[in-house]
């Protein structure tokens, strides 16, 4: 018995050897240094628990296809992306207080990003990115979901 | 039988791409920006594409077929939707075959040549606020040929835009000024660019809107949301441009 879960055990360490020196070859996508999506910078990045502690309460805004944004999203949130920026944009301006914005899409796309800068641009005021994205939304309130 | 399986991932890809990269130019006003990647199966077994995924859903990816047998060449094709964007273009597609563990990853760039910016694209008076005249710029981008004109038009008789031309042809404000600020309202302006001889002209759209009390629930704008730009215009049919740095 010892002798066979030695033998197993050498086969095991034989197998992993060639599996180590391919994950140092090509590591998986988060361990890349340079990952192939862009992540929010730490100057506007703001994680959910700063964002729900903030009053007057943000205006969140779902930067994802209108498709996603249909088959769920935050609750109160408003739909604003590149697809059609300016037929949404006054959706949005019709919800906008004057408040801070919080844009979110989900956790591996960019859209969040660009949506920030080009609310800045046209004239809002302080916006921020939740880079958690919506499965961050999701993991922390499960089933809290807007259809 | 373990070692086997853990060096699989060791075999060299089999699936080799022309190029990885495509830096394409966008033609003005082009919807849709097309890519395609070439690849050759150069290893001795067969490979099956198992998915496509792109980081954005205006990025579509489409395959003629998923298995290839060795030798054999074939294409994924890329086309990007520009819808409202502008600007530089940066979208990725990892591809997820039997040669290897990993997705492969292509990459597609663009720029959306940007026609016009609109600063701010939207100018808001707070509840209440002192109805003083605000302003938009609307300035052309470098590679625009310069206008034969700009005018403004609102699609809410309580806010009318006046155009003044700050550098020829090139520049333009577009003073607004509301009637009230008691009132939540939302106005349109279409800013009509014409271009000159038989150019169709281009309309990029700005807003200004007086905000209702800050605890009042969101308004709805059924009536307020403008069509999709590009209805005709007089005297030219007009260009649907996106705004912002409005595009294309």
């Amino acid at each position: 018995m010892k002798q066979a879960l030695r033998q197993a055990a050498v086969l095991l360490a034989l197998a992993l050897v060639p599996a180590a020196i391919a994950w140092w070859r090509v590591p998986p996508a988060k361990f890349l240094a340079t990952a192939p999506t862009e992540s929010a910078e730490a100057s506007d990045a703001v994680t959910l628990a700063e964002a729900e502690r903030w009053s007057p309460a943000p205006l969140w805004i779902d930067a994802r296809t209108q498709a996603e944004f249909e088959s769920g999203h935050k609750p109160g949130a408003v739909l604003l992306n590149e697809d059609t920026w300016d037929a949404l944009l006054p959706g949005f301006l019709a919800a906008w207080r004057g408040q801070r914005i919080v844009v979110y899409c989900s956790s591996s796309c960019a859209a969040s990003r660009r949506i920030a800068v080009r609310l800045r641009m046209a004239g809002a005021g302080e916006v921020n990115v939740f880079s958690g994205g919506w499965e961050g939304w999701l993991a922390a309130h499960p089933g809290e979901v807007e259809k | 039988m373990a070692f086997a399986f853990c060096t699989t991932p060791l075999v060299q890809a089999q699936l080799v791409f022309e190029r990885t990269e495509a830096d394409i130019k966008a033609e003005p006003g082009a919807a849709v920006v097309p890519a395609k990647f070439t690849f050759k199966v150069a290893g001795k077994e067969k490979v099956t594409l198992f998915s496509t995924e792109a980081d954005c859903g205006c990025t579509a990816v489409s395959l003629t077929k998923q298995i290839y047998e060795p030798g054999e060449t074939g294409e994924i094709a890329v086309n990007f939707s520009v819808g409202d964007r502008v600007g530089p273009q940066l979208k990725h597609v990892r591809v997820r075959a039997s040669d290897q563990t990993e997705p492969h990853v292509l990459t597609f760039k663009t720029e959306i040549p940007i026609f016009a910016s609109v600063r701010p694209q939207f100018v808001v008076w707070s509840n209440k606020e002192d109805p003083l005249p605000k302003k938009v710029t609307f300035e052309l981008g470098e590679s625009s040929p310069t206008l034969e004109g700009l005018t403004a038009s609102s699609n809410n008789p309580g806010m009318t835009p006046v155009v003044h031309e700050i550098v020829k042809g090139r520049k333009y404000e577009v003073e607004v000024t509301p009637t009230q600020t008691e009132q939540f309202f939302l106005a349109t302006l279409q800013l009509t660019a014409r271009l000159g001889g038989d150019k169709p002209a281009r309309i990029v759209l700005a807003y200004a809107t007086v905000q209702p009390p800050a605890n009042t629930a969101p308004v709805p704008t059924q009536s307020a949301v403008p069509p999709r730009p590009g209805a005709p215009v007089q005297p030219q049919p007009a260009k649907p441009v996106a705004a912002t740095t409005a595009g294309r």
